[in-house]
């Protein structure tokens, strides 16, 4: 029996399998399409996403092709509104924000794990769920290719098959939340940039333009000399007629024309989009989990829905990796439920907030978006209602707010350390196993205890944190001890260094009881 | 005033001219000459109503 199916071969469910397949789980991924994605879709990637598809072996890839940005402008009309930084400096080894195609994810996160884990990962494009049943045991389902049927048993389902979900749909599961009325049509053109030979990749939002009155027009540039615009459909017009080429390119040469995009251009995707609050009420039924939009839908302001996604696999990953090696109980699966729909209620609240100002849904928050550009441009205290309120990882709630362990919950922070003369990033040591943060002024290692295969601890002297980021990010001193879960997560802090401790937080964990362990 | 208090202001504020529905102009009105009211600096309220004006030309 196959130990895990995961319905999706989208960037979730390719991620959830490399992630398995790193911990040496094999798995099956059924894939409706007969390859990877057409039109760019999600195209933004956060530094903390790039931090999971690098535990994939993708993110070399997904940089060298990607265009990396931190900052964004907003204009209103001709007058810039806002200018925001993302937070960034030189050492950091991923920029806030990665502009790359959907369909490169995909490639280059299967291809690195096919290359890293062999024969783990069995894709089976053109192929689609029509049944599905589950017992105590495992998941059956029903599998349709190229009109011959065939039955699949496997032991856990993961269904990572994206906003109309099929499995979500088998399981009479209802998404619950808000759907915005406003719409926005999605453009990508092909068109080589005069801008950008003066300036760097940023985030462009230009409300009420010229080109577009009435309108908002949002541009990201992309690999390849590709564009993607989106604009604002106003409530009078007709969504199917709107995204006629016929009507949808002339509105897109204005804008080009207008902000001095003068090169050959041709359009390569044409889509309509509206904003969408919604959730279902858990993310776990028993033997099957669901990942990334077949889960959750948020809005793309902000740009939380692929980011989310990734951090449902990174969180789902190595709970599904020990319940599979009978490490923990399966009550740990309880927990990506609990901890990633927590996390979506957050990003919801951030995507609502973002969606009101974006597509206003009602004349109150029309007048107010009117307000707050016309005052923006002498009024600074207003300019925060502007900015997009891009993607950040969420801190989990189900750990105790106590000093000791006032962190844990959180993501923890990256920090560039020398190893044995080599640079290396501390998050480049989770994606696999717990790591044990030992803070020393000066080396004395702890007595060895009989640690768990897969602990591994680093000891981080004050010698190898040349520019100080470890001590002040993690605000450690002397014997500071800290335990990262294998996604990235702070689990546990304490003041000495104690094996005991440390491998009853571990076993806490994976008992999915994330109490006090100090 | 924070950037959350001001979120949850605008929120508020978006609500309630949608309840204050064909009233709204006066809403406005009202909760302008209330705010300013309050304050103690004359030249203020004088200031901030001309740099409004002007913002919306």
């Amino acid at each position: 029996m196959t130990p895990v199916l995961i319905v999706g071969g989208g960037p979730v469910g390719l991620t959830l399998a490399a992630l398995l397949a790193r911990q040496g789980i094999a798995c099956v991924v059924i894939e409706a399409d007969p390859s990877y994605c057409t039109g760019s879709r999600a195209i933004c990637l956060s530094r903390r996403s790039l931090e999971i598809l690098d535990w994939c072996g993708a993110a070399e890839s997904i940089i060298a092709k990607g265009l990396g940005w931190t900052s964004g402008r907003s204009y209103f009309r001709d007058e810039e509104v806002l200018h925001f930084h993302m937070p960034h400096d030189p050492t950091q080894r991923f920029a806030p924000m990665t502009n790359i195609q959907q369909f490169y994810v995909e490639q280059f996160v299967l291809e690195a794990a096919q290359a890293r884990w062999p024969g783990l990962i069995d894709v089976r494009w053109n192929s689609r769920v029509t049944k599905l049943v589950q017992s105590e045991q495992s998941v059956t389902v029903e599998l349709e290719h190229q009109g011959q049927y065939s039955q699949l048993s496997s032991a856990w389902l993961v269904a990572c098959d994206g906003g109309r979900s099929t499995v979500r749909e088998l399981m009479n599961l209802k998404l619950h939340g808000t759907t915005y009325e406003g719409r926005y049509v999605i453009v990508d053109i092909k068109q080589k940039s005069t801008r950008l030979q003066t300036q760097v990749v940023e985030r462009l939002a230009w409300f009420d333009p010229p080109s577009n009155p009435g309108s908002t027009v949002l541009m990201h540039r992309q690999p390849d000399d590709v564009w993607r615009v989106d604009y604002q459909l106003q409530d009078h017009e007709d969504p199917d007629e709107a995204v006629k080429p016929e009507n949808v390119l002339p509105r897109v040469r204005e804008h080009l024309d207008w902000i001095g995009e003068v090169e050959p251009w041709e359009p390569l995707w044409i889509s309509l989009y509206n904003a969408k609050c919604l959730t279902l009420d858990h993310y776990r039924y028993d033997r099957i989990m669901l990942a990334g939009d077949a889960a959750h839908l948020v809005p793309i302001f902000g740009v939380r829905g692929l980011n989310s996604g990734l951090d449902d696999a990174g969180n789902l990953a190595w709970k599904l990796s020990a319940v599979i090696k009978g490490n923990a109980s399966t009550n740990l699966l309880d927990s990506y439920s609990r901890e990633r729909r927590a996390a979506t209620m957050v990003n919801l609240e951030y995507g609502r907030k973002s969606t009101e100002f974006m597509s206003p849904p009602h004349i109150g928050f029309d007048l107010l978006r009117k307000a707050t550009l016309r005052l923006a441009a002498s009024t600074p205290e207003v300019r925060s209602l502007i900015n997009p309120r891009q993607s950040a990882p969420v801190q989990y709630p189900d750990y105790p707010a106590d000093t000791q362990n006032a962190s844990a919950g959180k993501v923890a922070p990256e920090a560039l350390l020398r190893f044995r003369g080599k640079e290396q990033y501390l998050t480049e040591f989770s994606g696999g196993q717990f790591v044990v943060l030992y803070f020393t002024e000066q080396l004395t290692p702890p007595a060895r205890m009989a640690l768990d295969s897969a602990v591994r601890i680093l000891f981080v002297e004050r010698q190898n944190d040349p520019h100080g980021q470890a001590f002040s990010r993690y605000e450690a001193k002397d014997k500071t001890t800290i335990l990262i879960r294998p996604d990235g997560y702070i689990a546990a802090r304490w003041d000495s260094f104690d094996m005991t401790k440390i491998n009853q937080a571990i076993q806490t964990q994976w008992c999915n009881n994330t109490g006090s362990s100090s | 005033m924070t950037h959350q208090d001001l979120d949850s202001i605008y929120t508020q504020l978006a609500d309630a001219i949608l309840a204050a529905g064909d009233q709204r102009d006066l809403f406005l009105s009202m909760l302008s000459l209330k705010l300013l009211s309050q304050s103690e600096d004359f030249k203020a309220s004088e200031a901030t109503i001309s740099e409004v004006l002007k913002a919306l030309r």
